[in-house]
């Protein structure tokens, strides 16, 4: 078989490596991310470093679940499950992942709302076998019947026998994402409803990808061990359909109560609020919000930030507490937010970690007399510099490696930045002021928009005690400061943001999710 | 200052050679005992520093305790006179550090990762940590709720659920009965435990039991001698507990539980294999376990891509310091489709023991294993936890390469030998867990003599 030009100038650039180590090495030529492409063809994004061990080629495009027509929810994200791992024209499903073993290779695809990416990393010396059937996993799937009724069945089973019951705490993330998107493009779960995949037929998904996995719609990026404009060469080889754009989305609107309680049969209790916001990282006040977010609540980084102190270090409330000031998911090897989940409506978010049931109602009061505190007086100017410390150097392990240096560009382009915005807030810390990040906490957070979702069982009992407006007062088996008990007394009887039973709805898990 | 220190102290260097591990290991250790490893690494101005204590469940030997060197790790971030808690936070956030800790079976890590300009710093902190810790009850009491807290999340998982039966059921003396989380009723009781703490804080929190491993971009003659003087004081010696070995099962344990909420049906089957003291056997179960249940295997075609009868495929071969189990859970379909998955397990295993091996695929496994060093050591964080896992599996950095080498030459002969050794139903236990809306136990499988724990 011919080989392809494409490949013969990696292995070239694998040589030349090998020359460059022989007569005493070199360090990283890495260059800035080049934007290139036409509206319709693909964007390319490129990092040469030729002496890194590894290689990731990420093929981003701007479908997600948002695309999905209406009645059958899920379909971007089956298409895309069983493009990754359905085989391809040459490869069986079962070959597919025989040929990608041996490299160790990483193939992964992520869903969100109104992006995909096919994600893949290799060995350097394995990326010309690794990256031909990268391409071929986009633009040449098998799309077989078998594939995708195991892939289908998967995804219903995701959601009856997993979403509802697996994880409180991703039912309560998930809950509030319907409360906040509620009749928008977001407002479904990402990976379906029941009824929806129920509905969609092998024939549906080959229609899709030619809708949505389009030339149109793709960055192309690569970054690490090669040399040259490597994603240049990986979009030169993908002969994918023009297509077009999808249009830009309203700002979602939520109709949403103040409390959505699910009656789930689970001993601890998981809460999650938020609302939305169009705060995003070009906006000038974006850099502020981030530091006024983090003093509240930096995810998974302790007592130095305020909810994770009052409820979990001086309270034991339960095992942490953070705040995020846009849409979170953490990356898969670190406590790190993952790239490429970019979105152009965004979120303010807290996720209190399970409580006890009998401290559900004083947990959720902590926190919102915590952000109540927070929106109010804004941060101390100890705080302040604390904060943009930390950040100015826990940021440096946004993009300290090849796939998250790549993610981060890939995401600069989705927000239209004409400077990256890692560099862009870095620059920003140090001038920040005081009035500045206190400024924009006052103009951008207004706590009475917080909707709460409740993972609990006794939901009704729940309901019954916000409508009443009853305290819930908490006890504790030590001595505490009496600051924290005199606290704890206003906490106790908190406003919940309450005005009638028609703030508070409940649910059962299982009509949740289905259609 | 430097040479009079150095007079204290032993510190012998030594040089890993480039092997399966792409990063060199430069190891020393100082007079009191405690082993420094220092990897150079391209992160430039980025460094990740660790100590690891070779403390974990498994050393919770006392009935009633189980859990408490996770709780240990917790109440380590509690702080000394010098450093309150609130200290340590404050200082380590504001020199931009990245920092946790996890608690394992047979280890605890505590890490932090961030500018390598903080590192003289980080060194003195963690020094003081390490050395002058000091909580009191109260503190303690508050941190057992936290912990409770940590226990809560991971209730409603049947896979977390799953695993702690199997533990339980497999293991009847040694301490691998429970894990690091400890059993639910001895974290609802850990508020009475203080005392207790402070004896697990004097028997292993010592020098002689620590690792101290710094990867990065980092001067590495300055950062060891920071390390020599921060740490060069520390007295005590360790006092390891005798773990009571498990005996060797004679018969299949078969348990069949029910879970409260929806889920697919799970089966786990898990073997008691060899642990690290055995690492040509550490090795083979490393090659065995993907060869026979990861997705490029025969199971896996046959059972998730082929026949529809499982979803999914999980779990994966852990060494362990002591005789621990192989095992692999089986995320079924639904419950009609347990009697086939066992089945084809059995076969898979059969032809394992009797020789039939896909050579092409045997290949394909030990190219895996080799390249996932190279890809999972992508960070300075990720490199010092592989390193680390390994190290305290053996007590011996040289663990790993040592283990890696024996990977290499894994033969087909060699895996028949362990399956046909190890993989036999008297030495298996499974667990059985679905649904069931009534809390009733599932009902036994037709031709199983499984009955309840």
């Amino acid at each position: 078989m011919m080989e392809r030009p494409l490949f013969r100038a990696v292995r070239g650039a694998a040589l030349a490596f090998a020359l460059a180590c022989a007569s005493g090495g070199q360090g990283p030529r890495q260059q800035k991310a080049r934007p290139a492409g036409s509206p319709s063809r693909p964007q390319l994004v490129s990092f040469s470093a030729p002496s890194h061990a590894t290689v990731a080629v990420r093929l981003f495009f701007r479908s997600g679940s948002a695309d999905d027509p209406p009645g059958m929810e899920g379909l971007t994200k089956l298409t895309a499950d069983l493009m990754a791992e359905g085989g391809t024209e040459r490869l069986s499903a079962s070959e597919l992942a025989r040929a990608l073993y041996p490299m160790a290779a990483e193939l992964e695809v992520v869903v969100d709302k109104e992006t995909t990416v096919f994600a893949g990393r290799c060995p350097r010396e394995a990326v010309s076998r690794f990256v031909p059937v990268l391409e071929d996993v986009v633009q040449h799937p098998r799309l077989d019947e078998h594939e995708f009724e195991r892939v289908k069945s998967r995804a219903v089973d995701a959601i009856e026998k997993g979403l509802r019951s697996e994880s409180d705490e991703v039912l309560g993330q998930q809950t509030l994402s319907l409360m906040l998107y509620g009749g928008h493009p977001y407002g479904h779960f990402t990976g379906g409803t029941v009824q929806g995949l129920k509905r969609i037929s092998l024939a549906d998904v080959r229609a899709h990808l030619r809708r949505v996995f389009v030339a149109s719609r793709l960055t192309v990026g690569a970054a690490g061990g090669y040399e040259g404009d490597f994603s240049a060469r990986i979009a030169a080889d993908l002969h994918l359909p023009v297509g077009s754009a999808r249009p830009p989305l309203p700002a979602p609107a939520s109709s949403a109560p103040r409390f959505l309680l699910v009656e789930k049969r689970s001993t601890p209790t998981a809460i999650s609020m938020g609302f939305t916001w169009e705060m995003t990282r070009g906006h000038p006040d974006f850099p502020a919000l981030v530091v006024a977010v983090s003093a509240l609540g930096e995810h998974r980084q302790g007592a130095s930030f305020r909810l994770f102190r009052e409820l979990r270090e001086v309270r034991g409330l339960n095992y942490g507490d953070y705040a995020y000031p846009e849409h979170f998911v953490q990356a898969s090897d670190s406590a790190l937010p993952a790239v490429n989940h970019p979105r152009s409506h965004q979120e303010f978010t807290i996720w209190i970690r399970p409580v006890e049931p009998q401290h559900r109602l004083f947990a959720i009061r902590a926190a919102l007399y915590e952000i109540d505190r927070w929106a109010r007086d804004g941060l101390t100017r100890e705080e302040l510099e604390r904060v943009k410390a930390f950040l100015a150097g826990y940021t440096l392990a946004f993009d300290a490696t090849d796939t998250r240096r790549l993610g981060y560009a890939i995401d600069d382009r989705f927000y239209g930045l004409s400077a990256p915005w890692l560099s862009t807030l870095r620059a920003r810390l140090p001038s920040l002021t005081l009035e500045e990040v206190n400024g924009a906490l006052k103009r951008h957070v207004d706590p009475a928009r917080l909707r709460i979702a409740v993972a609990t069982h006794g939901a009704a009992e729940l309901a019954a005690e916000i409508t009443g407006g009853a305290a819930s007062p908490i006890s504790y088996s030590v001595q505490k400061p009496k600051e924290v008990l005199a606290a704890d007394q206003v906490i106790e009887r908190f406003p919940l943001g309450v005005n009638g039973p028609q703030d508070v709805q409940t649910v059962r898990v299982e009509d949740l999710f289905e259609n | 200052m430097v040479a009079l220190l150095s007079a204290a102290m032993v510190a012998a260097a030594t040089v890993s050679a480039a092997g399966a591990f792409p990063y060199p290991v430069h190891r020393r250790t100082l007079g009191n005992g405690l082993e420094v490893i220092l990897v150079p690494y391209d992160s430039p101005g980025l460094a990740a520093y660790f100590t690891a204590f070779r403390v974990g469940s498994r050393d919770e030997v006392e009935k009633g305790r189980s859990g408490f060197a996770h709780f240990f790790e917790h109440l380590s971030f509690r702080g000394t006179r010098a450093h309150s808690g609130d200290d340590w936070e404050r200082i380590t956030k504001s020199l931009g550090y990245d920092s946790n800790a996890y608690t394992e079976d047979d280890a605890t890590v505590y890490w932090l990762a961030g500018p390598t300009a903080g590192l003289p710093t980080i060194i003195d902190l963690e020094a003081d940590r390490f050395m002058n810790l000091a909580y009191s009850e109260d503190d303690f009491k508050i941190e057992a709720r936290a912990v409770l807290g940590e226990l809560l999340k991971d209730l409603s998982s049947p896979d977390f659920k799953l695993f702690e039966v199997a533990r339980e059921r497999a293991f009847s003396r040694h301490t691998y009965r429970h894990g690091a989380m400890g059993f639910e009723r001895d974290v609802r009781a850990m508020p009475s435990g203080y005392l207790y703490s402070l004896e697990l804080y004097r028997r292993f929190y010592r020098p002689d039991n620590a690792t101290v491993v710094v990867v990065g971009d980092f001067d590495e003659e300055r950062t060891f001698r920071d390390i020599e003087r921060a740490f060069g004081s520390w007295q005590g010696t360790g006092q390891p507990v005798a773990v009571e070995p498990e005996p060797a099962q004679v018969a299949e344990r078969q348990v069949r539980i029910a879970f409260p909420t929806p889920i697919l049906p799970r089966l786990y089957s898990g073997w008691h294999t060899p642990g690290a003291a055995d690492p040509a056997a550490v090795a083979a179960q490393l090659v065995l376990w993907p060869f026979l249940f990861a997705r490029p295997s025969a199971l896996y075609r046959e059972l998730v891509l082929e026949r529809h009868l499982v979803e999914e495929i999980g779990g994966e071969y852990e060494p362990h310091r002591d005789p621990f189990l192989f095992g692999c859970e089986l995320v079924l379909k639904n419950a009609a489709a347990e009697g086939k998955a066992r089945a084809a397990v059995d076969r898979a295993i059969a032809d394992v023991a009797a020789g039939r091996i896909d050579l092409r695929l045997l290949a394909d496994v030990k190219s895996n294993v080799l390249a996932s060093l190279v890809m999972e050591t992508d960070t300075p964080y990720r490199t010092g936890v592989w390193l680390l896992y390994y190290r305290e599996l053996a007590g011996d950095p040289g663990y790993l390469e040592g283990v890696m080498e024996r990977v290499r030459r894994v033969s087909p002969e060699d895996l028949s030998v362990f399956a046909r050794r190890w993989l036999s139903p008297p030495n298996r236990t499974t667990v059985f867990m679905s649904w069931e809306p009534r809390g009733r136990s599932p009902r036994p499988l037709a031709g199983l003599g499984g009955g309840a724990p």
